[in-house]
């Protein structure tokens, strides 16, 4: 069996709010700043060979993690084993082992080119100098950059920069690359083009962990999915699995004008389905349900909206996605 | 070897990337013009008696402004590279973005300061050699073969300006309003330094910070051994604290650079843009 390419144990960040004063410190009074818990018990194992994926709204934890795992930060309790090495013990061969795009189109030097960027990036990375002009037009063919290689960053588009970003990531010919966010920003067709290349990575037998909000990229791209809310893991399987964890197979939205109490509405509906989430804006319900069918439950629902008076104004039936199941476990929407 | 190699990219990409922004590269030569050494020399020339610096003469030995400003102005200008090329360059770097990525390579990150100033003192060479062909063109510089002796001085100024280096950049790494920090610093260090002036004339209160600099022995031992100005102490004596606060500054600022490091890794600052 292969060693893991990552693994955390209970893996704690904690940030103080705030700032303690040279003054208090002098005086060694009581430190009464805020903690906040960015990362709280975070157990993961990603295995050798596999697209990992870190899936949460912002503020989830998710960059904090990465950052413990690329060095940049330092837990304040748990154990790290990237590659098998410890990153707190020996972060010099971490880093030497790891891709990281972390920071994606501002981490270039927009006054170089794309070649001479990566040619800096090459020496950081102590690849050796007979090595260096290869490997550098490997990287560049492998994020379809050659023809471009010799223009100023400035004048790449958001998806170029990114794609340097990646390619700069590649330069260590690492067996492990983790990726922050790789299509913030980017226009679908740049976003499909970087999905490509991750696809690519993982065909030469790379492991890549990504972290992402977008759960349509998280569902298309990942074999495994680490929900992350709040600094923890709620849910960690297959994206078909996770689908399945929500005994749905459809997801139905609803706007209903109401005028007086909903609750009579709402206990209607919940016998028909599930209701995931319901909020009440400007006299409109508006109704995300889980159910099994919804031919079955749209009917259902019209016959609740008529024996409690309402009107349902809208309806949209969509397929389960993990958006649904970020809502079950949570009660709130990705996106929040 | 590889860090060596690391360290020539860095100061080849600060090279590379600096010399694109033209108007800065202008404004290296010319900004220490109208800001120091023009001023001063026109102040010097305004108490001249007979053209000749009597005041100057009667503090130091020497009448030879000039040479006394431009003199200073080769440890200014090293003053600037610790505090503007390498601490508050790695601050830049750090709001720009690129920071974190250069960190996330194996290169040690001493290395980076080490680059900086690689790349700081191939500027600071041209800027110079521009310098002094003003100076020796239009403001009557003499070139004297005694200057060469005054090298060893340099080099202890460069080394010790390292030192200084390590010690800024930990603490511009660490702090939000860096520029305020960087600018005042720079001209109380400069200052007390006696780059424009002997820190003889500087008040008392101020004199044992003038002595606890390594600058200020650098530029009194550049202009004694240049212009055979009287020293402030026997040079010999002047050397030997020059190396040891040389020797202090190193290990001192390496140590508060390490510091640093670990305090933004604690505190995830490092990416806070």
């Amino acid at each position: 069996m292969r060693d893991p390419a990552v693994e955390t144990r209970d893996l704690v960040k904690v940030f103080e709010r705030g700032r303690r004063t040279i003054w208090q410190r002098l005086r060694r009074e009581p430190d009464r700043r805020d903690r906040f818990r960015a990362v709280d018990g975070i157990d993961l194992r990603v295995e050798a060979g596999e697209i990992f994926g870190l899936l949460g709204p912002n503020g989830a934890g998710k960059t904090t993690t990465m950052k413990m795992l690329a060095t940049l930060l330092i837990p304040t309790s748990g154990t790290i084993r990237v590659l098998g090495i410890d990153p707190l013990a020996r972060p010099r061969e971490v880093r030497a082992r790891l891709g990281a795009m972390l920071s994606g189109e501002r981490s270039l030097y927009w006054k170089l080119t794309g070649r001479e960027n990566l040619e800096y990036f090459a020496a950081l990375y102590h690849v050796p100098p007979a090595e260096t002009t290869d490997r550098i037009t490997r990287c560049l063919v492998a994020v379809n950059l050659s023809d471009r290689a010799d223009d100023y960053v400035e004048r790449y588009s958001t998806g170029m920069r990114q794609r340097l970003a990646l390619a700069r990531a590649l330069l260590p010919d690492p067996p492990l690359i983790i990726l922050d966010e790789p299509t913030v920003g980017l226009d679908p067709q740049a976003s499909r083009d970087l999905r490509d290349r991750v696809r690519e990575l993982r065909a030469q037998g790379r492991t890549v962990l990504l972290t992402t909000h977008y759960m349509e990229e998280a569902d298309q791209l990942c074999d495994r999915i680490a929900i992350i809310d709040h600094g923890r893991i709620v849910a960690l399987d297959t994206p078909a699995a996770l689908k399945r964890t929500i005994r749905a197979e459809e997801v139905v939205h609803l706007e209903i004008g109401v005028d007086g109490d909903d609750a009579a509405l709402l206990e209607r509906l919940e016998r028909a389905g599930t209701v995931a989430r319901h909020e009440r804006r400007n006299g409109t319900l508006a109704v995300t349900a889980h159910c099994a069918s919804a031919r079955d439950f749209v009917p259902a629902a019209f016959d609740a909206a008529r024996s409690t008076g309402t009107t349902i104004r809208h309806v949209e039936v969509v397929p389960v996605t993990l958006e649904d199941v970020f809502l079950a476990l949570t009660g709130r929407g990705l996106r929040e | 070897m590889g860090e060596v190699r690391a360290a020539f990219a860095i100061a080849r990409k600060d090279v590379q990337t600096f010399s694109r922004y033209r108007i800065s590269v202008a404004s290296m030569v010319f900004t220490p013009l109208y800001q120091f050494i023009v001023p001063a020399f026109l102040f010097g020339a305004a108490f001249a008696v007979n053209g000749r610096a009597a005041g100057l003469s009667a503090t130091l030995g020497t009448d030879d402004l000039p040479g006394f400003i431009f003199l200073g102005g080769v440890v200014a200008g090293l003053i600037s590279i610790a505090f503007w090329g390498i601490a508050f360059a790695l601050r830049t770097e750090a709001d720009a973005g690129t920071l974190e990525p250069s960190w996330l390579t194996p290169t040690h990150h001493e290395t980076f300061v080490i680059g900086r100033a690689m790349g700081g003192l191939f500027w600071f060479a041209l800027s110079q050699i521009a310098l002094w062909v003003i100076g020796i063109v239009f403001l009557g510089l003499r070139i004297r073969i005694e200057m060469l002796f005054a090298l060893p001085a340099v080099l202890f100024a460069i080394l010790s300006m390292v030192g200084m280096a390590y010690l800024l950049a930990a603490i511009v790494l660490l702090i939000r309003e860096a520029n305020f920090f960087v600018d005042t610093m720079q001209f109380a260090v400069g200052t007390m330094s006696g780059f424009a002036f002997p820190v003889t004339l500087l008040p008392g209160i101020l004199q044992p910070i003038a002595f606890a600099l390594p600058t200020t022995y650098a530029i009194d031992l550049l202009r004694v051994q240049a212009l055979g100005s009287r020293p402030l102490f026997d040079p010999a004596l002047e050397y030997v604290v020059l190396i040891a606060l040389t020797a202090v500054f190193y290990p001192l600022g390496r140590w508060a650079f390490a510091r640093a490091e670990t305090t933004m890794r604690r505190r995830g600052m490092l990416s806070q843009y």
